[in-house]
């Protein structure tokens, strides 16, 4: 379902003002913003097609995925394939991920989310009886992965259990942005469930972005004049155990859900795939995330899971607006 | 009216700027946490450009563990703003 509507923004364009067109896909809510509204309903339909296309390819929740096939297989052998375009894409962006972070996020965390009860879509997860969490399972290592971009070979251990939650969306808002911007007329926003990318025309004043709160409460609004922005959360994408409430951030290093020192992390970076990554390895990092933002010259506002603690601002992010 | 900026053009124009004001907004870090040792006053330029530099070197990886030489990109901070907000970020 689409739905389109005017953002209510207080500038105009060519005497028009800008057009926001919403719909749900891979689990998540999606808005895309144009400057220009005669490209509106292109822009959705390019991403709608798009998004679909990667859900086949790259989802862990649905069998018939191209991801799904290849975590099949390696349950008990190693796995060499040609992957689709799609796909490859999504698992570079991954490997870039995990670069920037040295293994803070990493794609073969794949068996240690599942370990923690998130095995399924969200939906059903939440709708069963809370399990114990299994034995935690660190992650098998994004270093022993062997991807070849150019022929998009990829070779990898037994196993593996491959997912690309973390960055495929991110990946994707950046390719829209880039992408919508190169083939019609105007600037675009694309906000991929949370993962915000621009391209294309800045509107006067700039693109306005809420950072808000998992109750919705709008904490401070920001302006973007090409950056891109993402918030991780722990707040969001939970679900009970019966030893409490898990989120879907998992360390990779020991394969257990990460403490949830932070409620959220909003990053603004070049790409969202870089802003994604800071921001989920800050909640993975916990109480070092901050001292590893600022040596990254990453800015990013921290909002602790203690409320009684006031929010953390790196890097320069703005303190005007924050409530 | 347009205020097109493609990214690439960004990239350079700002690529001086960048490097002359990063040892100004360097890592200014603000709040406190009780368990975080490090806080100061940001010292951030109230700048409105947008990308700095680029340092994606995905196309050139060959194994997962190859290209460690990548670094995150440097960007200008978002700025404060008494708009309302198009759009939102929550977390996911």
């Amino acid at each position: 379902m689409t739905a389109l509507a005017d953002p209510g923004v207080a500038f105009m364009m060519d005497d028009l003002p800008p057009r926001a067109g919403s719909f749900s896909a891979i689990g998540c809510e999606h808005t895309i913003i144009a400057l220009r509204p005669d490209a509106l309903e292109d822009a959705v339909a390019v991403a709608q097609a798009y998004l679909a296309g990667l859900d086949l390819a790259a989802s862990r929740f649905r069998d018939d995925s191209e991801l799904s096939r290849l975590n099949a297989r390696a349950r008990t052998t190693d796995v060499t394939a040609v992957l689709s375009p799609q796909l490859a894409r999504s698992l570079s962006a991954a490997l870039r991920v995990a670069r920037l972070t040295k293994g803070l996020v990493d794609p073969t965390v794949g068996a240690a989310l599942q370990a923690n009860g998130y095995d399924v879509d969200l939906d059903e997860v939440r709708a069963r009886v809370p399990r114990a969490p299994g034995t935690a399972v660190p992650a098998t290592g994004w270093d022993r992965l062997l991807f070849d971009p150019s022929s998009r070979l990829l070779t990898m251990p037994a196993g593996t259990v491959l997912d690309l939650g973390a960055s495929a969306k991110a990946q994707a808002a950046d390719h829209l942005a880039h992408l919508l911007s190169a083939s019609l007329p105007g600037g675009f926003l694309v906000n991929l469930g949370g993962d915000i990318a621009v391209g294309g025309d800045v509107p006067p004043g700039g693109w306005q972005i809420g950072v808000e709160d998992s109750t919705g409460r709008t904490l401070q609004v920001v302006t973007s004049h090409g950056q891109a922005l993402t918030t991780s959360s722990t707040r969001h994408r939970t679900w009970q155990t019966s030893q409490g409430t898990a989120h879907h951030i998992v360390d990779p290093r020991t394969g257990q859900v990460s403490d949830p020192v932070w409620a959220q992390v909003t990053c603004c970076a070049a790409t969202a795939l870089e802003a994604n990554a800071a921001t989920t390895a800050a909640i993975v990092l916990g109480e070092a995330a901050p001292l590893w933002l600022a040596s990254h010259a990453l800015p990013a506002l921290l909002i602790p899971a203690d409320d009684t603690q006031p929010p953390v601002r790196i890097g320069g992010w703005p303190a005007e607006g924050l409530s | 009216m347009s205020n097109k900026v493609p990214a690439r053009t960004a990239i350079r124009r700002w690529t001086t700027l960048a490097i002359a004001t990063a040892s100004l907004v360097g890592a200014g870090v603000t709040g406190t946490l009780a368990t975080t040792a490090a806080t100061s006053t940001t010292t951030a330029a109230s700048s409105q450009s947008t990308t700095t530099t680029a340092n994606d070197s995905s196309s050139s990886s060959t194994t997962g563990s190859t290209s460690s030489n990548d670094s995150f990109s440097q960007v200008n901070s978002v700025s404060g703003s008494t708009q309302s907000a198009q759009t939102s970020t929550s977390g996911s």
